[in-house]
């Protein structure tokens, strides 16, 4: 016969959380935002070599999962720090390499799962391009690089997020 | 249930250990400083799963938030391996899966690994304040089985594994749809892994 319990187990967090002091869920938020934007120019800064990171990775034939984690970074630093076409483009390139398996973890015994290298390279230019200052003030330009993505997805994978 | 910001509710953070699992330095720093904001001041970064294991062994922590996006290993591989920790403390920590990948699959992939909730990226403060609210809320008991250890996974009646008999009187028979649909939303997601509302 197969063991099996189920028990309550004793939260320790929420004794820890409720305990006298601490502060009001909206001070707590309004200081997180507040520490976030200390951090906004290291982060957004780092945005350009993780680019060129996502770009050599997959290069690589084997840079599969290294490449969806690299899209996944910059989705989550762009979502962070509200870099919206940013975190589009990012976010697209995630769905178009989950698609093609990139975000299962590697096995010894399988192959590295093929990738679309053309499309995942259409998707760094656009990261690129982004980053570019006079893009900034453009939102036309961004608009249409995003339908430019959305249109290599639909292409390859169907419809992007 | 979004989190009432007028609430009058104080969470107290100061001791509380939190283990943050990431493989980007960047994204640790985008956690490290929102639960700084909220208060913390025990977190532990790791970067790799073998730092993040090797801080098991020696910390008992409160909180584990994971990205289980890894180059070289599989973050729900860290969950599982967890989930049979040998120090009980650990074993039962809550933990939070942030992930960019909001596909049906990927938040199941987290659900039966062991992880308490799935927070799709980006964070922002709030999203993640109210994860942590509702797992202090959660009410589920801690299952240890031979194919599973975590969060009692059967809050909602989706009927017993293809092909095994049903185990309790009210199970019923669904089939559940396969992976590879569209992304969910938050809410979606949540609906997965324990539906309820946040009442402070």
């Amino acid at each position: 016969m197969t063991a099996f319990k189920m028990y309550k187990a004793e939260l320790r967090l929420t004794k820890l959380l409720k305990a006298p002091g601490g502060r009001l869920l909206s001070e707590q938020i309004a200081a997180a935002e507040q520490r976030l934007e200390q951090v906004r120019d290291s982060c957004v800064a780092a945005l350009d070599e993780r680019i060129e990171a996502l770009s050599a990775a997959a290069g690589r034939p084997d840079g599969a999962r290294e490449t969806y984690a690299i899209a996944s970074e910059i989705y989550g630093l762009a979502g962070a720090f509200n870099l919206e076409d940013m975190t589009k483009a990012a976010g697209s390139l995630c769905d178009l390499l989950a698609a093609c398996g990139a975000d299962e973890a590697p096995r010894a015994d399988a192959p590295a799962p093929p990738l679309l290298p053309q499309a995942i390279q259409v998707h760094v230019e656009a990261m690129r391009t982004l980053r570019r200052p006079e893009l900034s003030a453009d939102p036309q330009a961004r608009a249409a690089l995003l339908q430019g993505l959305a249109r290599v997805v639909a292409r390859v994978s169907g419809p992007a997020r | 249930m979004a989190l009432q910001l007028d609430s009058k509710t104080r969470l107290n953070f100061e001791h509380a250990a939190i283990l943050l699992v990431e493989q980007s330095p960047h994204g640790l720093e985008v956690l490290q400083q929102i639960l700084t904001g909220f208060g913390a001041r025990r977190c532990v970064r790791a970067s790799t799963i073998e730092a993040a294991q090797q801080e098991i062994k020696h910390t008992v922590f409160d909180l584990v938030l994971i990205d289980p996006a890894f180059s070289d290993a599989d973050g729900y591989d860290f969950i599982r391996w967890l989930r049979r920790s040998e120090t009980p403390a650990n074993r039962t920590a809550p933990i939070i899966v942030l992930s960019s990948n909001g596909a049906k699959s990927a938040i199941l992939r987290a659900r039966n690994a062991g992880a308490n909730f799935f927070l799709k990226k980006p964070i922002t403060p709030a999203s993640l304040l109210e994860r942590i609210v509702w797992i202090t809320k959660d009410p589920r008991q801690f299952v240890e089985a031979a194919q599973y250890a975590g969060p009692d996974r059967r809050f909602r009646f989706e009927g017993p594994p293809p092909g095994e008999a049903p185990r309790r009187a009210d199970d019923i028979t669904t089939k559940l749809d396969d992976a590879g649909q569209p992304n969910l939303s938050q809410s979606d997601i949540d609906a997965l892994l324990k539906p309820q509302k946040v009442q402070l």
